[in-house]
């Protein structure tokens, strides 16, 4: 139930992040989530395959990562790695403040695209070319892997 | 030949809803409304402590309940005669969630009282999960379910301000230690407070009374 709410949350931000950087089909959502979350992945992962069904990121592979409950103590300001949810300094037993590890956060999102050649196709409309952008302005926008071969455009996907 | 672009953002996926409980617990807050989240297993005597809390504390503050659970409206049956009170069913869901709070205070008429008890459905798991804009969160551990509790469902007593051991007149017939179970609690929630309190015989009533009301002028200073 709970797990169903989180990934209804997490399909509506990778849409939103789908139509605000024009991405194509959604073919991997990595989230990262920590032991007192309350998430739990093998839920998480049901969740995801039910409820992407009709969405652009219905073939795209959820990754989960697990986080370690991290805190830092109130007294001595040690940082150290929570074990068996005891909440308390392993050297001066002081009370402690969790750093990492009740998150529950999106990532990433990965979107796989058809490019096309730097040509202008013949017959193409004015609102079609005001969509085209260049790999320089995607990486800079979207901080995308500049890898990518910057000779090559991408085309709007406006679905 | 395929490129995939991939946009990095790390985002907290409950950021609306966490920002939403921070807007209804601003807006209660400002008013001098003390938002109080009650938690525990089943049957572990939230309504009879809302009962004994009324009594105790109706005629010096006013208070309003909003009562979840996922079928009948025998709770609210039980506190509407000594308060205002708003049944909020779930039909099968095991936790409140915000959006059902704000139609139960809706019900009520959004009254402006001095204290707010929002009774979930009784559970140690989900309702651990759901900030529902409350200034207070209070878990229950009667003496009937066992000392062994808190570290069997760590997040819930994480996430608690503070313990009420109930059904204290059966501690002499049950193999139940508040010391064990405090000492369990505090393991996991150094900060925790703990009352206890048994709502048929009225022990600890007061005192717990007495804690809602410095609690409530602590917590709503910072709203003033």
């Amino acid at each position: 139930m709970h797990e169903q709410s989180l990934v209804r949350s997490l399909l509506k931000q990778v849409e939103t992040l789908r139509c605000e950087y024009d991405g194509g089909c959604v073919s991997e959502v990595r989230v990262e989530k920590g032991p007192l979350s309350g998430v739990e992945s093998f839920l998480l992962s049901g969740a995801f395959e039910l409820l992407s069904k009709g969405t652009a990121a219905e073939d795209a592979i959820l990754v989960i990562d697990e986080v370690p409950l991290m805190a830092k103590c109130k007294l001595c300001s040690r940082d150290f790695e929570i074990n068996n949810f005891v909440f308390r300094c392993p050297v001066c037993s002081g009370n402690v403040k969790v750093t990492r590890g009740d998150e529950f956060h999106l990532i990433s999102v990965s979107f796989s695209e058809e490019p096309i050649k730097n040509e202008r196709a013949p017959g193409v409309g004015e609102s079609e070319q005001a969509s085209i952008r260049t790999a320089e302005e995607w990486d800079r926008e979207a901080n995308v892997d500049s890898s990518a071969d910057s000779c090559l455009i991408f085309k709007r996907d406006g679905n | 030949m395929t490129i995939t672009r991939t946009i990095t953002v790390r985002r907290d996926v409950a950021a609306e809803s966490k920002a939403d409980a921070g807007v209804e617990r601003a807006r209660l807050g400002r008013r001098g409304t003390l938002v109080v989240n009650l938690l525990s297993s089943p049957g572990a005597g939230k309504t009879s402590l809302l009962e004994a809390t009324a009594k105790c504390l109706g005629d010096e503050r006013s208070m309003a309940v909003l009562v979840g659970d996922l079928e009948t409206d025998r709770d609210a049956q039980r506190l509407s005669p000594l308060v205002p009170t708003a049944q909020l069913t779930t039909g099968g869901a095991c936790h409140l969630e915000l959006p059902l709070v704000r139609r139960g205070l809706q019900a009520i008429g959004d009254p402006r009282v001095d204290f707010l008890f929002i009774e979930n459905v009784g559970n140690l798991v989900c309702p651990a999960s759901h900030d529902l804009g409350e200034h207070l969160r209070i878990v229950l551990v009667s003496t009937t379910e066992g000392d062994d509790k808190p570290g069997k469902y760590p997040k819930m007593f994480r996430k608690s301000d503070a313990i009420v051991v109930t059904k204290l007149d059966l501690l002499p017939h049950v193999p139940f230690s508040v010391e064990a179970v405090v000492g369990d609690a505090r393991r996991i929630q150094p900060d925790l407070d703990v009352l206890q309190a048994c709502a048929l015989d009225g022990t600890g009533i007061r005192n717990w009374c007495d804690y809602l009301i410095s609690e409530r002028a602590k917590r709503l200073a910072e709203f003033e």
